[in-house]
């Protein structure tokens, strides 16, 4: 090894003070290089070093309005050495479409003017078109422009019923109630045919029912079963799910909906004559999946009405009819997850922040499971969180950015470990952050970073992230050497021999920072070690700055830069 | 030929005899199968046509010129709203991400570090109308004079006047609507293509809903950064909305109605975090 043949080439010189250096880097330029591009960023700076960023109308990708180098430009375009926000035609507004009445905010002008939108500065809420209201579409309910009620309205083929006086779209949701409903009973004389209607339907029928001998009433609140109204519908066994609905319905010998599936009331009059509240029917607190008895499902608590395989053993099988609450909670890898559950995994190694791991976020709705990849390079994390709840708890996790920018220049274990401001932790061993002379702090009685007083056995500390970033190492233009670097130190340890072993050829002996080498003050030379307990912490501390230092990736492959990460070279004083 | 020879071709054929027998033979088995696979297929077209509710869609048929047209065009819309179903609304995008092969487009962009995007398509819905459009014109063009040589070929005088393509995106639908106008002549004359008896195609189809969920999207992009898929599923019952992040910061969105299996999926780039402190400043996306 070259170190091993220039130690053996220099230690033929005797009498001298010899020194072994492992690695030299400029370290407090590093430390103000990584300051100067925080506050880069923190001023949201677009320029790049050494490079002329320009607002180009179209970019040669074909990305409208966008801040990029001037090579990037579509020159058939308009450009700007300024930012687009800067731009009469590319800065940001709101789009609207007068036709559909749409406002869609951060569109740059080029952008709408190319879609012949009407474009304005500013956002929805300060441009009097874009003012929104509520709009009655049926049972249901939209909060949006007059323009666009009215183009809803005309889409589904019904009648406009916009009211401005709703100011939320939650109170717009809530006031979304269906026209009243019940029997709307057709007598022609001979039979009473029934059909369970809205009052405004039932009305509409009543005025279009032109022959004279036909009658039209309208039951509120009560089903076209019941007896009183001595139609001809009555009870049955059958069952159904119903668009936009979440519940098992029974259906009455006319076809018409009934009353949620409940087998306890197959046959009870009282519950075939009158409309009930799912408050009111069978487990009304709970989502009844799988129940073979109760058709009151719940969506969003991960049941839903579905039909079943009469005979297949394999679903469940409801007491009467082909439809069910379906479960739809999950199953993964061994484990139950309930409808709407996220929570946090990843790929291997992810938990050591080998190189190529990433988090991930898995999402359980309708009885499947989504991965959701977190942002690469792990410059998002996955969080997770535990809802207790009486049953089972419920998880719920996140992809969130990982906040490892500024972790090694906090110099305090308060503000190192600050959850809401940065995911950093503490490491404990030895300081990457030095004095004005390049020593090494060292940790307080408070967990903070001072100078080191003479004879100091005080330990130092870093501030290092708490999930390891990757790095682009394989792109030229990649930092990862600069950033990994900074956990790189040099160590200079001296060695000395006596007057006598000059003389007669005697063996050196450990003088000064003989632990950077795993030896003690007078401990011969030859027995330095480069995998001192020293080297160790310092290459964990690498390690923990990011994808630095050697080691394996995520999928166990060694490193290509198969060398020892310290290195040791011989100097003469 | 001698007497032995001939006795003894009489007990057993000679090879020019045999293979001649052997060819026949083949000959035979192979009629026999072309007639029993014509009967087969024969028997299966029978039982198709003869099915119930089963129509012939493929003839032309006098008194229903829309049905024609119907069935010569259905298949190119399908194609159109497909291919811009899963191109993120283009039929040719210009700007885009490969994802498994699909050229997806950005409707919503930001080359930068850190930044939330600018909307690149402003009116979708639009758009998406005006792409299909494009894409089936020549095939509706196609369609109408193949209606007006089948007329001519019976003998009828046709008077045709082309007009516009016109595509909806409606709730559960999309619609077609030509405002081509038809007078066909033979002892009276037909009018078609006025608003009894217009020429439309309707295809069924959750493109409308898609669409209006990807809007939301790329509001939420535009204005805040990522969004949020768990909030569109617990609305809605039957959507599913799949997230792919991808290495340069892009994000591909999936939305696919569980019933009908519809699918939309757009690319937003938007509050992308780069490697390390990012200084190289934008992707060269």
């Amino acid at each position: 090894m070259k170190t091993e043949k220039e130690a053996e080439k220099n230690s033929q010189e005797i009498g001298k003070e010899k020194s072994f250096k492992l690695k030299s880097w400029p370290i407090l330029i590093l430390g103000l290089f990584i300051l100067t591009i925080l506050v880069l960023l923190s001023i949201n700076q677009v320029s790049a070093v050494g490079e002329s960023f320009v607002c180009a109308e179209k970019t040669l990708s074909g990305a409208w309005c966008q801040n990029v180098p001037s090579n990037q430009v579509d020159t058939r375009f308009r450009k700007a050495s300024t930012s687009c926000e800067a731009t009469a035609f590319c800065r940001m507004g709101t789009c609207v479409n007068s036709q559909e009445g749409e406002c869609r905010p951060n569109v740059p002008q080029r952008v709408c003017q190319q879609s012949n939108g009407v474009w304005i500065l500013g956002d929805p809420d300060e441009i009097p078109q874009c003012q929104l209201g509520c709009c009655l579409l049926g049972d249901q309910a939209a909060f949006v422009t007059q323009t666009k009620c009215k183009s809803l309205s005309s889409d589904y083929g019904i009648e406009t019923n916009y009211r401005t006086d709703v100011r939320t779209e939650t109170t717009c949701i809530e006031s979304a109630n269906p026209d009243v409903t019940g029997a709307c009973v057709l007598d022609d004389g001979f039979e009473r045919n029934c059909k369970l209607l809205t009052k405004a339907e039932c009305q509409t029928l009543e005025a279009g029912s032109n022959t004279g001998n036909l009658t039209v009433e309208f039951h509120e609140g009560i089903l076209c079963s019941a007896e009183s109204l001595a139609t001809n519908c009555g009870p049955t066994q059958r069952t159904t799910c119903v668009e936009n609905k979440d519940e098992v319905y029974f259906l009455d010998t006319c076809g018409n909906l009934a009353n949620i599936y409940d087998s306890a009331k197959v046959n009870d009059q009282d519950y075939w004559t009158d409309i009930k509240e799912k408050s009111d029917v069978c487990g009304a607190s709970g989502n009844n999946a799988g129940s073979a008895t109760c058709g009151s499902c719940d969506y969003l608590l991960g049941s839903i009405c579905k039909a079943v395989e009469r005979g297949n053993s394999a679903t469940p099988q409801p007491r009467y009819g082909n439809f069910v609450c379906a479960d739809l909670s999950c199953k993964y890898q061994g484990k139950d997850y309930q409808h709407g559950e996220t929570w946090c995994g990843g790929t291997k190694s992810v938990n050591q922040s080998l190189p190529g791991s990433e988090h991930a976020r898995f999402v359980c709705y309708n009885g499947e499971v989504t991965v959701e990849q977190c942002s690469s390079l792990r410059s998002e994390i996955c969080v997770q969180d535990v809802i207790e709840t009486s049953g089972e708890d419920f998880k719920t996790a996140s992809c969130t950015t990982n906040l490892w920018q500024d972790c090694v220049v906090q110099d305090n274990e308060k503000d190192c470990e600050n959850a809401d401001k940065r995911d950093c932790r503490w490491l404990v061993g030895q300081s990457l952050l030095r004095n004005e002379e390049g020593v090494a702090l060292v940790v307080d009685s408070e967990g903070k970073l001072v100078q080191k007083e003479d004879d100091d056995s005080r330990k130092g500390a870093s501030c290092v992230p708490k999930y390891a970033p990757g790095f682009d190492f394989w792109n030229p233009e990649s930092e990862a050497e600069e950033l990994c670097a900074f956990a790189s130190d040099g160590c200079v340890v001296k060695f000395e021999r006596g007057v006598g072993g000059a003389i007669f050829g005697g063996d050196y002996g450990c003088k000064e920072n003989c632990e950077c080498v795993g030896l003690k003050k007078g401990d011969n030379m030859d027995d330095a070690n480069k995998d001192s307990p020293w080297a160790k912490e310092r290459n964990n501390m690498c390690i923990a700055l990011g994808d630095c230092g050697n080691k394996k990736n995520y999928i166990g492959v060694q490193g290509y830069h198969n060398e020892s990460v310290v290195e040791i070279k011989s100097i003469e004083d | 030929m001698k007497r032995g020879d001939t006795s003894r071709s009489n007990k057993r054929p000679s090879q020019a005899q045999s293979r001649s027998f052997l060819i026949n033979q083949v000959r035979g088995q192979v009629t026999i199968f072309i007639i029993v696979a014509i009967l087969i297929v024969g028997l299966a077209l029978t039982i198709y046509f003869l099915r119930p509710g089963a129509t012939v869609t493929s003839g032309f048929n006098e008194i229903n010129p829309n049905g024609f047209i119907q069935t010569c065009i259905e298949g190119d819309i399908e194609d159109a709203v497909e291919v811009v179903s899963l191109q993120g609304g283009s039929v040719e995008p210009e700007h885009f991400i490969l994802y498994q092969d699909d050229k997806i487009t950005y409707l919503c962009y930001t080359s930068e570090y850190y930044k939330t995007c600018s909307v690149q398509q402003a009116l979708l819905k639009e758009h998406i109308e005006s792409e299909i459009e494009d894409e089936i014109k020549d095939e509706v063009v196609n369609c109408f004079n193949e209606l007006k040589r089948n007329y001519e070929e019976r003998g009828y005088t046709v008077n045709l006047q082309p007009g516009n393509v016109r595509v909806e995106l409606l709730p559960k639908r999309v619609v077609v609507t030509f405002s081509h106008t038809l007078n066909v002549t033979k002892t009276n004359t037909e009018k078609y293509g006025d608003i009894e008896r217009p020429f439309n195609v309707i295809l069924n189809n959750n493109l409308y809903e898609l669409v209006s969920i990807a809007n939301s999207i790329i509001d939420w992009e535009s204005t805040y950064g990522k969004a949020e898929t768990t909030i569109y599923m617990s609305y809605y019952q039957d959507l599913k909305v799949e997230k792919k992040e991808q290495q340069d910061g892009s994000t591909i969105y999936i939305l696919t109605d569980r019933n009908t299996g519809n699918k939309f999926q757009f690319a937003s780039r938007s509050g992308a975090l780069p490697p390390g402190y990012g200084v190289e400043g934008v992707s060269t996306n």
